[in-house]
This record gives C-alpha cells, sequence and structure tokens, in this order.
C-alpha cells in the first residue's frame, strides 16, 4: 500500500529509485531498490499501476527510466483503502475510554 | 566515472527481464553518481555494492514468480544435460577405482594371508586421492560448463554431484574403510565446484547490452 500511494503520490517523479526514496521515508526503513521494483511488479499484474520507459537518460549512464501511474484500478483500491482507515479512525476515536 | 562492474554484472547475472535490469541499474547508477559527488567515491562503491547484494534475493524470487512452466522445463533440461557431463565421467571415475581397489585389497589380503609374510602396507591417501583428484576437476569442469547455460545451475549440478558420490561411497564394501579425510574433502569439492559456478555467473556475457552513451565524466 505504502508503494501504490507512493506512486500516486510523486506524479512524474514515480520511478524506481524516487518511489524507494518516498516508501523510505514513509517507513522509516531503508529499502533496497530490488524490493520496491519486486513489489512493483506485483502491483504492475494485478492491475494496480501501469508502466513505460522513458528516453534514455545520460544521468542514469544511457539507461532509461521505467516511469509508473496509478491505474484506474488503483486509484479505486486507494480510495477505499482510504474509505476503511477513515472508519477504522472513526471507531478507535468512540471506543477510547473516557 | 564508473560504476562498480563487478557488481553491475551480479545483478545482470540475477535478471531474466532485460527491460527490468535496465530500469534497476539505472537507478541505482543515478544514486551512485549523486553519492559519489556527496559522500566520495569509496561510499558510493559500497552502497552500490549493498544495494546489489540485497537486490539478488528479490530478483530470484521475481524469476520464480514469474517462470512459465516452458522457462522451468527448459532450465532443467539444461540442468540435466550438463550435470551429466559433470556428474557422470566423475562417478564413473570413482566407482572404476573403488572396484580396482577393492579388488586390489582382496588380492593383497589373501596374499598375506597365504604366504604367513607380513601383511602388505597399503598407501591409502594415495590410491584414494586419484578419484578425488578426478571427481573434483570434473566438478569444476561441469560447474563451468553449466554456469554458462543457466545461472542457477551451479549449484544444482554440485548438489547432484555430491548426492551420486555418497551414494556411490555407500555402495562399497565395509572393509575397504576409507580413510575420514576422504569425506572431509568431498566437502571442500563441493565448495569449490560452487564457488567457480558463482564466479562463472558473475563472469559470463551480460545479457543486457551496455548503452553505448557513456557516463559523463565530473
Amino acid at each position: 500500500m505504502a508503494v501504490l500511494l507512493a506512486v500516486a503520490s510523486l506524479g512524474d517523479q514515480a520511478y524506481g529509485l524516487g518511489i524507494r526514496r518516498d516508501v523510505s521515508i514513509r517507513r522509516k526503513h531503508d529499502y533496497s531498490v530490488g524490493a520496491i521494483y519486486t513489489t512493483l511488479g506485483h502491483l504492475e499484474r494485478k492491475g494496480l499501476v501501469t508502466s513505460w520507459l522513458t528516453e534514455p537518460l545520460a544521468v542514469r549512464g544511457g539507461r532509461s527510466r521505467r516511469q509508473y501511474e496509478v491505474s484506474a484500478h488503483g486509484r479505486r483500491v486507494l480510495r477505499e483503502a482510504s474509505h476503511v482507515a477513515a472508519q477504522l479512525q472513526d471507531l478507535v476515536a468512540r471506543t477510547r475510554p473516557a | 566515472m564508473t560504476r562498480p562492474p563487478l557488481a553491475e554484472r551480479l545483478i545482470l547475472g540475477f535478471v531474466t527481464d532485460p527491460a527490468l535490469g535496465e530500469a534497476i541499474l539505472g537507478d541505482l547508477t543515478e544514486e551512485w553518481r549523486t553519492r559519489t559527488i556527496r559522500d566520495g567515491r569509496k561510499s558510493a562503491d559500497l552502497w552500490y555494492w549493498g544495494q546489489a547484494i540485497r537486490t539478488m534475493p528479490h530478483l530470484l524470487r521475481e524469476w520464480c514468480v514469474t517462470a512459465t512452466r516452458r522457462d522451468v522445463q527448459r532450465r532443467l533440461a539444461g540442468v540435466l544435460g550438463v550435470f551429466g557431463i559433470a556428474a557422470l565421467p566423475a562417478t564413473a571415475a570413482h566407482v572404476m577405482a573403488n572396484i580396482g581397489l577393492g579388488i586390489a585389497r582382496v588380492m593383497l589380503g589373501s596374499l598375506s594371508a597365504s604366504d604367513g609374510a607380513m601383511p602388505l602396507t597399503f598407501n591409502w591417501m594415495e590410491l584414494a586421492g586419484i578419484p578425488l583428484a578426478v571427481s573434483a576437476a570434473c566438478a569444476l569442469a561441469g560447474s563451468y560448463v553449466l554456469a554458462s547455460r543457466t545461472r542457477i545451475a551451479p549449484l544444482i549440478s554440485v548438489c547432484g554431484f555430491g548426492a551420486m558420490w555418497i551414494a556411490a561411497a555407500a555402495a562399497l564394501p565395509l572393509a575397504l574403510r576409507w580413510p575420514t579425510w576422504y569425506v572431509v574433502a568431498l566437502t571442500a569439492v563441493l565448495a569449490g565446484a560452487t564457488a567457480s559456478g558463482g564466479i562463472t555467473a558473475i563472469l559470463r556475457p551480460r545479457r543486457v547490452a551496455r548503452p553505448s552513451e557513456p557516463l559523463p565524466r565530473d
């Protein structure tokens, strides 16, 4: 979910390195590039994100970036997760002892 | 400025999808450049190596998840094919030598018993060394050949070879009483063969072509 959230919030910076930085900050853990790409692969297979390759860049030693974007299905899943999180927050607030 | 080439090859050795390799190495290069300027070359290289090592298990897992039945069958066929090259001559040499040793032992034993002379001394260390050396050479050669065909093959080949070695040794007459070091040496041979397979996997030709555009110099 953290990776999906990162892809949604980063916009045109949603590529491996940017996502890794964002997720590492959010989760306070230094994730490896491989871990991020494996998760992105899972998300892509589930149809939650889509990806495409950019033009080769000099800063990357002439290699392309794999850019990610949340799909319509992914946005729907994020909305549902947000709804569930709100309900949970509400429940916790109501059950808090006085 | 160049990235650690060995670490780069290590990653490429585990990548099955060239596009994924391109993306991962691009990310690592980009971050490595930033870290080289900010923290120095040594620190950046260390980070690159750390990432390469931490990325490998994920790539291996990714292959296991995404491999099709055909992929598995092809690799298995390769493993079994080259396994024959590695294991069969070694096992044949091993069994032949052991049979020869068994016959020699029986003949020498009966000679000593019939003429009542002092038992003949038998240099087991030297004799056992012959099949060991042949087996080791075959295992090493096999793992090299195997590594050039498929990345996961060396370990499987070496494990299979070890199993055959143990089976062949277990089939021998107990009277032969193999020296203890012979069994210990098996571990060394397996470790050596695995290491050689691993080194070959690193040094094997790249799957993804190196981009023609060089990294700009600082």
